[in-house]
């Protein structure tokens, strides 16, 4: 597992390998399926990082759940009262 | 307190609107939280249900602004709770849980929820710790994603050169990687697919 490093996954997905090498990975990803496995979860977090608008709302989120969340970030984030629990009439 | 119409919240959670979000965390949370507490949970499982029910709201209202047939207390009431049934579920605990359906949910409504759902997991895995990375990994990595030359990037980090901006967003992905792996959840949904 060692020869598969970020850097060569991440030059993988990116097209930045010399053909040859490029066919040689090809050749690899269908015979090693961590291989596979692995490339494939890079690719899904980039594309979850390609989100930024769900990302921003968990910024916010964030700032008001309070979880996580750094003071020197804060902006003008007013806080609220506890209100009451009825909305749901839970048991 | 004033209260919001359906419309009003949607628009506001479409908008990242700080208010409308704090509005409805003053609102709803409570409810969610003494649900949970109730069943097995902590106060930190109480906070990730709500912002993961907030997000599913919006992945929903960005395919269908109309889909609210209810009360958006309710809806998301009910998306908070078969997220949190989900997770029990997953973790194979056998603890009575008060209610075992959800309510208010039709058929349809309730397999559409679903689907969002497990389409949002493994992102909002991968989302959450991206954004406990530094702000310098946060950046470098999305001015890559973003296709932001590399020479570019460099003068916008004030990394010395183009190599080491890059060896930079190899680190900050190795990092970010291992972190994901290293959180049971993933071992949790690697398990169930």
């Amino acid at each position: 597992m060692k020869k598969y490093t970020t850097e060569n996954i991440d030059r993988y997905i990116h097209n930045e390998m010399a053909p040859s090498e490029k066919q040689k990975w090809d050749k690899e990803r269908e015979s090693d399926k961590i291989l596979n496995r692995e490339i494939n979860l890079y690719k899904e977090i980039e594309t979850a990082l390609r989100e930024k608008d769900i990302i921003r709302l968990r910024k916010t989120l964030l700032k008001i759940t309070k979880i996580g969340y750094s003071p020197e970030e804060e902006e003008n984030c007013p806080l609220c009262e506890p209100s009451e629990i009825t909305k749901f009439g839970l048991v | 307190m004033k209260h919001y119409s359906n419309d009003k919240i949607i628009h506001g959670i479409l908008q990242n609107d700080n208010f409308i979000l704090q509005y409805i965390y003053n609102e709803y949370y409570p409810g969610i939280d003494l649900y949970i507490l109730k069943n097995n949970g902590v106060e930190e499982d109480s906070n990730d249900i709500f912002q993961e029910g907030i997000i599913i709201i919006y992945r929903k209202i960005k395919n269908n602004q109309s889909f609210l047939k209810c009360s958006f207390g309710t809806y998301l009431y009910s998306v908070c709770k078969l997220l949190w049934l989900k997770q029990l579920r997953e973790k194979k605990t056998r603890l009575l849980v008060k209610e075992k359906l959800p309510l208010y949910l039709k058929n349809k409504e309730y397999h559409d929820i679903i689907e969002t759902i497990e389409k949002n997991e493994r992102y909002s895995l991968y989302q959450k710790y991206f954004l406990k990375l530094g702000k310098n990994c946060q950046k470098t990595l999305q001015l890559f994603l973003d296709k932001i030359p590399l020479k570019n990037i460099a003068k916008l980090m004030g990394y010395k050169n183009e190599k080491y901006a890059k060896k930079k967003k190899y680190k900050c992905k190795e990092t970010l990687i291992n972190n994901i792996k290293q959180d049971i959840r993933f071992k949790e949904l690697e398990n169930t697919n």
